[in-house]
């Protein structure tokens, strides 16, 4: 039977949902505003709508994983963020975690 | 305005109340117009209204951006869903054999069968959908007071009852049923002859005769009777196809509730008529006799709408497995 393409965008989709957080946190280990991070995660192979992307920025910063502050940037205003002393702490357990689930899906794929 | 104001506008229109939105369109304006820049560079010029146009669409609906910066939640979670599916169909099921039988009785009661019927066909509607907004709205409650709450959680294997074994019915009962209805079918084709004199003494007797309510029934009746047979071959032999068992048998109830529904509006059904006994007697046992039998009708229409609701829930829970 062939494989349904709504069904595959789905998964593809629940498989990505989880790991942007992860680089968004990871990325933010340095300084980025919107643009710079954006650009940061598609050369690592990460797109993410522009969309979604800021949203999920001032979320996680209201649950303190990230701090930010607009500077001014080739003369605009930029709002940069940066991974908070809690948002790392928590990125280190999130990146044991991933890698053991990295580790166990290559023993099996 | 142009479009990237206009945009966000919208998006400004339709941010949660309690959100920076100052702020929020600040960085929103500084990210288009960034992509803005960036579509010209690549292009090579400035972009058309139309490209303009598609830059803000792949950025997002402002519906949608605009509800990414809201509290993220679910009506109902997927930890909650399972419980909720559950407990919506239990409660559907409820309301629903209550309405029909509370349908049943009012026909029974009054002599306006078709109007009971629409007014039991209303309530089943508005009473499906009242239903699903009361469960749902109590589950979505659940949901967003107490998001930790594990239903279901705490429990033990133990503890579940034990469920009956599917029961095909055992040889005895079927053969037994096969032969009852044969004999019925040749007494109702007149085959086999009771007689309908009941001596009481040698002065006095009773005679029982079906009324005219029974003429137009002949036929359906005899149908049922060949049903039933039909159906107690089918579950005698072993390779029964459980699906086409629950479907006849479900005709057959449906059958069963038709003809007792019919029935019972004729309202007299046996003539006592008698010899040797006084006509206030005689009247008497006429009325006890009929009693009797309303009785078994309304029995008879009741046991049918059980087994109906029983095999159309099989069959939909039949097809569900078919289409897992």
């Amino acid at each position: 039977m062939p494989i349904d393409d709504d069904l595959y965008d789905k998964l593809r989709l629940e498989l990505r949902r989880g790991s942007l957080v992860l680089a968004v946190l990871a990325a933010l280990k340095r300084e980025h505003y919107g643009y710079t991070l954006r650009k940061v995660l598609a050369d690592a192979g990460l797109t993410i709508e522009e969309g979604a992307l800021y949203p999920m920025l001032r979320r996680l910063e209201a649950q303190g994983l990230l701090t930010s502050q607009w500077r001014e940037e080739d003369k605009r205003d930029k709002r940069f963020y940066r991974l908070s002393k809690d948002g790392a702490a928590l990125l280190s357990e999130l990146t044991d975690e991933w890698r053991a689930i990295n580790g166990a899906l290559d023993n099996l794929i | 305005m142009d479009l990237i104001e206009r945009y966000l506008a919208y998006v400004r229109l339709l941010l949660p109340r309690r959100s920076p939105r100052d702020d929020i369109l600040a960085e929103l304006r500084e990210a288009l117009t960034v992509c803005q820049e960036e579509q010209a560079t690549k292009l090579g010029r400035s972009a058309t209204p139309e490209e303009a146009e598609q830059l803000l669409r792949e950025f997002g609906h402002p519906v949608i951006v605009a509800a990414r910066y809201g509290r993220q939640q679910y009506l109902i979670g997927p930890d909650l869903y399972p419980v909720y599916t559950f407990v919506l169909k239990l409660v559907l099921l409820i309301v629903a054999a209550a309405i029909v039988l509370s349908g049943i009785v009012t026909a029974l009661a009054t002599t306006g069968a078709a109007g009971s019927a629409a007014r039991t066909a209303i309530a089943l509607w508005s009473g499906a959908f009242s239903t699903f907004a009361a469960v749902t709205i109590i589950f979505a409650a659940l949901q967003r007071y107490f998001p930790r709450l594990r239903l279901l959680s705490d429990w033990r294997a133990r503890d579940l009852p034990a469920l009956p074994k599917a029961r095909r019915g055992t040889w005895f009962e079927h053969v037994t049923g096969i032969v009852v209805n044969a004999v019925f079918i040749l007494w109702w084709l007149g085959v086999i002859r009771l007689s309908p004199l009941i001596p009481l003494n040698a002065d006095q007797g009773l005679h029982l005769s079906p009324d005219s309510a029974w003429h137009g029934l002949y036929w359906p009746v005899l149908g049922l009777a060949f049903g039933a047979i039909a159906i107690h071959g089918l579950r005698l032999m072993r390779d029964e196809n459980r699906r086409l068992g629950h479907a006849l048998d479900l005709t057959l109830q449906l059958g069963f509730m038709a003809v007792a529904g019919w029935a019972l509006h004729a309202g007299h059904w046996i003539a006592v008529t008698g010899t040797g006994l006084p006509p206030e007697v005689i009247s008497q046992i006429d009325r006890a006799v009929n009693l009797g039998l309303a009785t078994s009708l309304i029995v008879i229409l009741c046991v049918a709408a059980v087994r109906a609701g029983y095999d159309v829930w099989r069959l939909a829970a039949d097809g569900d497995r078919a289409t897992d």
